[in-house]
């Protein structure tokens, strides 16, 4: 060797670190306390789960007769209707969605849809209001005497209350879902390749059918798999229009098995274990869909003026769009907000019976409607800060793309399956977790019957959103970019801060605006871990329909619709412009 | 024109220079360098000494470690052995299992697809080393406009990277990298993506930056005209080693190995036999007389100058012509030489396709090498 060589104890410069950028002391320590994080978020509740399936006494601290109950759940006649109740009502609604979804994208990707931009923003809106809601508003609109026999004359009521009603419900929150996938992939895939098989003889739809179609399936079986696993772990809709013509999934299973006398947690879990297989079960199906067909086209520059015109067709398609966005959107909102603006609900439609009373009651906070729209947004905004930094610390560990060969750092892998955990878990299943974690007996202390618990459900039940904008956003930044900074003078942490945080930081607020936006108006676990005396925004508008008094509860759902669907709306605006140069 | 701070804490004032004479002159000096990903073996020994104020190239084809190099210099790699010394001070030594961060190594570098920070303007990315120095505001702006002004961006520095065009945005690169008054500075590639107009036009000016400020420039590149432009030396790389270092002309005149030669198309390498009149080609074309070259000689080159077309009566071998390509201000013929192999031979006027072309040769031009272009053979170590 003939460099320079130096002896350990010589060097008197700066501390020497070891190891690639990855190492050091400071990603150690946050990689710790992010799996620490975790485990009590996470983990822990989900574990419990798993002993409270396997051992029906572990309540009493004991592991005795292990699987006893096993025989006597997986036997009784309910879990098997419930099971097959949610693969049916999962599976209608996928199909409704692609029925509904896919024919209204390929019109926008491919055609030159008149206001194509307006029609998304519109499809927006049946997705932002939970779905619980909307089917309270579906329940005044169709019910005997409802809003459309008053109308019309006709009563759809049978209809609203059956299988079909309730897919269809599902199903009108559930398509946008479909239909930005799809119509993303058509725009994608476009016009480039379907224009290529044209010139090769095939007819327009025909290239749609043979090669538009197939290109899209990755993408279709990934919406498909969304709106199945919303669908299975949705509680309102099945809850109120099931309940009236003896209809139970799973999630409703659960919720009974927990609330209703003799109350079984060893079943609830067993049940919440079939639901959580039913959801991998779906996300393994599109996996091997996914793969199987990504051809790998999808990307890449989309050709401008692709798309055909309509030539005559542009009215009927109008009218279509229309009647689409009046259904899903326009017609519950409207129930709503007559519901809201009624004195009572059987003085009917008449504009005597109009006011804004239930308003000024809401103002009043009479029946505790102005206090639960503030532990809402209060807790929501506690859950959206925590599950934005949980998630930031979790992309940071798993996602940041490292030096060349850089592999992924020690833990990685864990931090990542835990946090994607909660994804095949619906709100009931974070309930029962929580239940049975945070009522051991051995707990010197307990988060339990606070609004704490509320805090923990919304985080353990968003956490996967936060996890996934902010590890996309984290893959979008070139290692260069941090490179370049450490070679500028620029230590780890100082690096992070400076350029990583800031070019992730709007796919982390626009993640935490979402959490903030569904943890107000969260409803099942609301239902079955909220405090003693606590009203958040779900269990208020429930129980005010429980108990018949419609009109305050619907003048709070108008106001958490609008608030939560108008605040994202305007931050996200706010945040373009000042992120257009100046 | 630039005050040379001090990037990060300096540790040269603090060590005895007597065991590393020869190094504490050098701004780089790298030492029997490994590098190793998992099994796959990058860097497989690399020596090299780079005085202040000079500019070396790193050469090689993708996949040679030259990237990879320059990164570990940078401290963006650990090395696996071997040790790293900036003007005499270590910065990384594999045996004593150390390896100074990049920040601590006072370096400027620009980056292949520039890695300007999108959020912050123009200002700011180039400011940002003097700010993490803990230079005053006022200083700071002053030479940030100045590094500005230099790459002839002082009017852009309130703009956002993303409002430039991609010359403008590597000259962000550059007055970045030399706003910290750092004496030395790496350049990856940096102008692979640009056109190949404004890629001339850039190596002019990085050319005169880094005589003007008296850089020391180590500069990874696969193109040759860039290395040749701004190098005063050489360094071609192949598979983790540095085959040949030497100044652009000599690289040009004596390279090492048929591979060199190949790889820095200075011609048609062909191989050769000795016989009893002289070293002929495969197919019996008498070349040079027995003399010309060393016993064990399997290849040769015919470099473009060792070749000119003539009357068919003075020709040394006739080549065949495939194609005739007008470049503007002559012909670019390819041709078929009698061994099997394509040169490509700039013509004063058009050769017909299939045409046969007398070629007079200069033997004095033709070199010789042991083993063919296939084998990257590195002269020092022998393999």
């Amino acid at each position: 060797m003939t460099g320079p060589r130096m002896t350990g104890p010589r060097m008197t410069g700066p501390r020497m670190t070891t190891g690639r950028l990855a190492g050091g002391l400071l990603p150690l320590l946050g990689r710790g306390s992010t799996i620490a994080a975790l485990v009590v978020v996470v983990a822990l509740p989900f574990a419990f789960i798993a002993l409270q399936a396997v051992f029906p006494e572990i309540g009493a601290g004991s592991f005795a007769r292990p699987l006893a109950h096993l025989a006597t759940v997986l036997r009784s006649e309910d879990f098997a209707t419930q099971t097959r109740n949610t693969l049916a009502l999962g599976a209608g609604v996928v199909v409704a969605s692609f029925a509904v979804g896919v024919p209204l994208a390929a019109l926008r990707a491919l055609t030159r849809l008149p206001g194509a931009l307006i029609w998304d923003l519109v499809f927006l809106v049946p997705f932002m209001i939970p779905p619980y809601i909307a089917t309270l508003g579906w329940i005044m609109t169709l019910q005997p005497a409802g809003y459309l026999q008053q109308l019309t004359g006709v009563s759809l009521g049978p209809q609203l209350f059956s299988f079909p009603g309730i897919v269809a419900v599902m199903t009108l929150h559930c398509f946008p879902v479909v239909y930005f996938a799809a119509s993303r992939a058509f725009t994608a895939i476009g016009a480039r390749t379907s224009d290529a098989s044209r010139v090769f003889g095939a007819g327009p739809l025909r290239a749609f059918w043979r090669v538009t179609l197939p290109l899209a399936t990755p993408a279709l079986a990934a919406s498909g798999l969304l709106v199945f696993a919303m669908t299975i772990e949705e509680y309102g809709t099945p809850a109120v229009l099931g309940a009236r013509f003896g209809f139970d999934v799973l999630v409703t299973g659960i919720d009974t098995s927990l609330s209703d006398w003799p109350i079984d947690l060893p079943k609830a879990a067993l049940l919440s274990i079939a639901l959580i297989a039913l959801s991998l079960a779906a996300f393994a199906l599109q996996r091997w869909v996914a793969t199987r067909r990504d051809a790998g086209v999808v990307g890449g520059k989309a050709a401008r003026a692709a798309t055909r015109p309509l030539c005559g067709w542009a009215l009927p398609v109008l009218v279509l769009f229309a009647a689409v966005a009046f259904v899903s959107t326009g017609l519950p909102l409207l129930a709503i907000l007559a519901t809201a603006l009624s004195r009572t609900i059987s003085g009917g439609l008449t504009p005597d019976n109009l006011g804004l009373g239930n308003f000024r009651a809401v103002l009043a906070d009479s029946s505790g409607a102005l206090s639960a729209l503030g532990t809402s947004f209060g807790l929501g905004l506690i859950s959206a800060v925590m599950a934005g930094v949980l998630g930031l610390a979790v992309a940071f560990t798993t996602a940041r793309r490292g030096s060349r060969g850089g592999r992924r750092a020690p833990g990685a892998a864990l931090i990542d399956a835990l946090s994607m955990l909660p994804n095949a878990a619906p709100g009931v299943v974070v309930a029962l977790g929580l239940i049975l974690l945070w009522n051991q007996p051995a707990l010197p202390a307990t988060p339990y019957n606070t609004l704490a618990i509320l805090v923990l459900a919304y985080v353990c039940i968003l956490l996967p959103q936060p996890v996934r904008y902010t590890v996309a956003a984290f893959q979008q930044v070139d290692p260069a970019l941090e490179a370049a900074a450490r070679v500028h003078g620029a230590g780890p942490a100082r690096a992070a801060w400076r350029v990583l945080v800031p070019l992730v930081a709007p796919s982390v607020l626009a993640a935490m605006l979402l959490v903030f936006t569904v943890a107000a108006r969260e409803l099942v676990a609301s239902l079955l871990v909220a405090p003693v005396g606590v009203d958040t925004i779900g269990t208020y508008i429930w129980r005010q329909f429980d108990q018949g008094s419609m009109g305050e509860g619907m003048a709070v759902a108008f106001l958490a619709i609008v608030a939560t669907t108008l605040v994202p709306i305007v931050i996200l605006s706010a945040m373009r412009r000042l992120e257009m140069p100046g | 024109m630039f005050d040379r701070i001090t990037g990060g804490p300096q540790v040269a004032g603090t060590e005895t220079a007597t065991d590393a004479t020869e190094a504490a002159t050098a701004a780089i000096a790298v030492a029997s360098l490994r590098l190793s990903y998992g099994p796959a073996e990058i860097l497989r020994g690399i020596d090299l000494s780079l005085a202040p104020g000079r500019a070396l190239a790193l050469l090689g084809p993708s996949g040679s470690g030259k990237t990879t190099l320059l990164r570990a210099i940078a401290g963006l790699e650990a090395p696996s052995a071997g040790t790293i010394a900036l003007n005499g001070r270590v910065v990384a030594d594999a045996t004593a299992r150390r390896c100074l961060p990049p920040e601590k190594r006072g370096l400027g570098m620009v980056f292949q697809d520039y890695a300007l920070w999108p959020h912050l303007s123009v200002a700011r990315n180039v400011s940002f080393a003097l700010e993490m120095a803990g230079v005053p505001r006022a200083e700071r702006e002053a030479r940030t406009l100045a590094s500005l002004d230099r790459v002839g961006l002082g009017t852009m520095a309130a703009r956002r990277p993303a409002q430039l065009s991609g010359g403008q945005q590597q000259r962000v690169g550059i007055a970045r990298a030399i706003a910290s008054g750092a004496g030395t500075v790496l350049f990856d590639e940096p102008l692979s993506n640009l056109d190949r107009e404004l890629r001339e036009t850039m190596v002019d000016e990085i050319a005169a930056l880094v005589a003007d400020l008296g850089l020391t420039a180590l500069y990874v590149t696969h193109d040759h005209a860039e290395a040749f432009s701004l190098a005063d030396e050489v360094a071609v790389m192949a598979a983790g080693r540095i085959v040949q270092s030497a100044p652009p002309e000599r690289l040009v005149d004596a390279p090492a190995s048929a591979w060199i030669a190949a790889f820095l198309r200075l011609g048609a390498v062909l191989p050769v036999r000795v016989g009893a009149e002289g070293w002929a080609l495969d197919d019996g074309t008498p070349v040079a007389p027995p003399a010309a070259a060393p016993r064990g000689t399997t290849h040769v080159l015919f470099t473009r100058r060792a070749l000119t077309p003539c009357a068919t009566a003075d020709a040394a071998l006739t080549a065949r012509v495939r194609r005739c390509l007008f470049k503007g201000e002559g012909y670019l013929a390819t041709l078929d030489l009698p061994g099997g192999a394509t040169l490509h031979l700039p013509l004063a006027q058009r050769a017909d396709p299939g045409e046969a072309l007398p070629l007079s040769l200069n033997i004095s031009a033709l070199r010789w090498f042991a083993g063919g272009p296939d084998q990257h053979a590195d002269p020092q170590t022998g393999d």
